[in-house]
């Protein structure tokens, strides 16, 4: 029921233009708090994905892409929709996602326990190692300029030092507040810098949009389209499951791969951006295969892969529950709560959202200037109701602002709010191996798992420096 | 309206300032030992290199040769949607949540939308008393009473 609601909610969230699974997750993270925990679990998971899907529709019907994992959808999508083939966009768009979706689960469910049983017996030293990994990984991997990126990984970390010292008690950077002691709230932090600053944004242009309203009779896909379309579905799902455990913004990267991999092996690329089928469908598989598994980096790891998952995260320690390998041993009901859950939101995506597409197209047709202070007023509601002090509402609002400037000045926040979930770990992680081992910091390079991750951490840092040196380096 | 490159380089002091302050205020924190880092060695630590790695972007952004694209910010529905919020921040304890949300909803649908200053008035009003209604009193969410009501 509540994965249902959350995939319905999640699909109107993300078809509102300028609203991705993001924004949608944050507006949406504080109601869920008087949830029970797997309730709320799921409902977000559902808004997760529901949210993915519903950012194709806008990207085929107005060409206005939710979020930047549906731009490449996009563009062929929407040229499809001005043929006057909206309709089989929206269907092999909604089979993909379907399909990319279900088998990503599918890997969710045979890697997570493995994995889980493996991360059990790793100690500080070793997750030092894979903090350090997940972040080097975040700096290299994001689509941003790098000096950019890294300076929002550090501003990150910065952030996460605020509260009081995990390991001796001492306060740092709370200036006496009582509000500061357990952190800045991450909570209010994310849903500033993706929620309000994203309607922030929308504000500058609230020109009316325009729309394809597809029929229902429209909706069928002819036969050679499912025949076009299938092996670039196949191509999405390995693409974007393989990409999902990236940590960045690897469910964008993936679409653009898929989308690079199809015109690459079409026998027309000239003709890719003229509305071809291929061209929605591969993307919008891969789109949607990488929400299983960056799932398993969340689960098993505690390491959120995605900014998305960062908000899930949030939401998993708002419910008491902190993602790792103990997850699935703690709290199982929650743990294969979340995977039936995506198992019947994918169901539920596939069979309802297609005949629900002119609903959704008509609140295409809501004037922005009533959804923003609707959405504002929501977000300030939601904010509170988690904390119950409106410091949060303030600082909600300076990460609106902060995180506006950002994306105007083209820094990508993603970084900087994946920095500060992995901040704390990263810090009580070194300092505990080095308690343990009584100060002797050759203590991070002992046991294999240690070994691997730091040696992955030189190996990359070795490869970008050579690659920068032979003149790869992009523009900052 | 400004380029990019002067945004860019805004951005810079701000993360130098931020920096530098981390730097500065981390030094005052236990430092520990070489083996055994006290609470202050991270901010020192981050700090430094935020500072420099901001001294490293505005470098660069300054030797650009071309300015950037033109950047608008700060529109004035954008600055009025976040005072609009600070001001709803500041006021939602003290006045309660009926006369924020109402005073919050209106000036934005005063500024953002046709309606003119009365029928933003109402539906003001319409609107706060709705979200009271499923806030409150379907999903319990406590919200902070009118100031007189005790």
């Amino acid at each position: 029921m509540y994965c249902v609601i959350g995939c319905l909610w999640g699909t109107i969230v993300g078809v509102l233009p300028g609203l991705g699974p993001l924004a949608g997750l944050t507006l949406l993270l504080p109601i869920t708090y008087y949830l029970e925990p797997t309730a709320a679990i799921v409902m977000l998971a559902g808004i997760f994905y529901g949210a993915m899907y519903g950012g194709s529709t806008t990207s085929i019907l107005v060409r206005i892409p939710g979020e930047a994992a549906s731009i490449m959808t996009a563009i062929d999508g929407h040229e499809m929709a001005r043929k006057g083939r909206a309709g089989p966009a929206l269907v092999v768009a909604a089979i993909g996602s379907f399909i990319g979706g279900t088998v990503s689960v599918v890997g969710l469910m045979l890697f997570a326990p493995p994995l889980a049983q493996l991360m059990l017996q790793i100690g500080p030293a070793a997750e030092f190692g894979l903090m350090l990994l997940a972040l080097v990984v975040l700096c290299f991997a994001s689509g941003g300029p790098a000096l950019k990126t890294f300076a929002m990984v550090v501003a990150g970390l910065l952030v996460a030092t605020v509260g009081v010292d995990m390991i001796t008690a001492h306060p740092r950077f709370t200036f006496g507040s009582l509000h500061l002691v357990n952190g800045i709230s991450f909570v209010a932090m994310a849903l500033g810098m993706f929620g309000v600053s994203e309607i922030l944004i929308n504000l500058e242009d609230i020109a009316k949009v325009k729309v394809i309203k597809p029929t229902l009779r429209s909706l069928m896909p002819r036969r050679q389209d499912l025949k076009d379309s299938a092996p670039a579905i196949g191509r999405g799902t390995v693409i974007g499951f393989s990409f999902g455990f990236i940590p960045g913004i690897s469910h964008v990267i993936s679409t653009f791969v898929s989308y690079a991999v199809e015109r690459k092996l079409s026998r027309q690329p000239e003709t890719f951006g003229t509305g071809r089928i291929e061209a929605v469908a591969g993307p919008e598989t891969a789109n949607n295969a990488t929400t299983g598994s960056a799932m398993i980096p969340l689960l098993v790891l505690g390491i959120p892969a995605i900014p998305a998952t960062a908000i899930l995260l949030a939401a998993l320690q708002i419910h008491g529950v902190q993602p790792g390998p103990q997850m699935l041993t703690e709290h199982p009901q929650m743990f294969w709560g979340l995977i039936a859950s995506m198992y019947i939101g994918n169901l539920v995506l596939l069979f309802f959202n297609l005949p629900l597409v002119g609903l959704f197209v008509n609140l295409l047709r809501i004037p922005y200037a009533y959804l923003a202070p609707s959405i504002l007023l929501v977000s300030i509601i939601g904010i509170y109701s988690v904390s119950g002090n409106a410091l949060d509402i303030l600082i909600m609002a300076l990460s609106g602002v902060v995180g506006y400037v950002l994306r105007k000045a083209k820094f990508d926040p993603a970084p900087l709010l994946l920095a500060v979930v992995l901040g704390d770990r990263l810090e009580v992680s070194l300092r505990r191996a080095l308690l343990i081992s009584q100060g002797d910091w050759w203590a991070l390079l002992q046991g294999a798992m240690s070994k691997i991750f730091l040696g992955a951490v030189l190996l990359l840092v070795l490869l970008q420096s050579a690659a920068w040196l032979l003149g790869f380096r992009r523009k900052p | 309206m400004t380029s990019l490159r002067r945004l860019e380089i805004g951005v810079g002091v701000a993360l130098l300032l931020l920096g530098v302050f981390a730097a500065w205020e981390g030094a005052r924190m236990p430092q520990g030992t070489a083996g055994l880092p006290g609470p202050g060695v991270m901010p020192v630590a981050l700090g430094v290199v935020l500072a420099l790695c901001s001294v490293a972007l505005m470098t660069i952004s300054a030797r650009a040769r071309v300015a950037g694209e033109p950047v608008a910010i700060g529109h004035r529905r954008i600055t009025a949607a976040v005072l609009a919020l600070f001001a709803a921040g500041l006021l939602w304890e003290s006045a309660g949540f009926l006369v924020t949300s109402t005073l919050f909803l209106f000036v934005l649908l005063w500024i953002l939308s046709t309606l003119g200053w009365w029928r933003s008035l109402v539906a003001a009003m319409l609107g706060a008393l709705a979200a009271r209604f499923v806030f409150q009193n379907v999903l319990n969410v406590v919200l902070p009473a009118l100031p007189f009501a005790y």
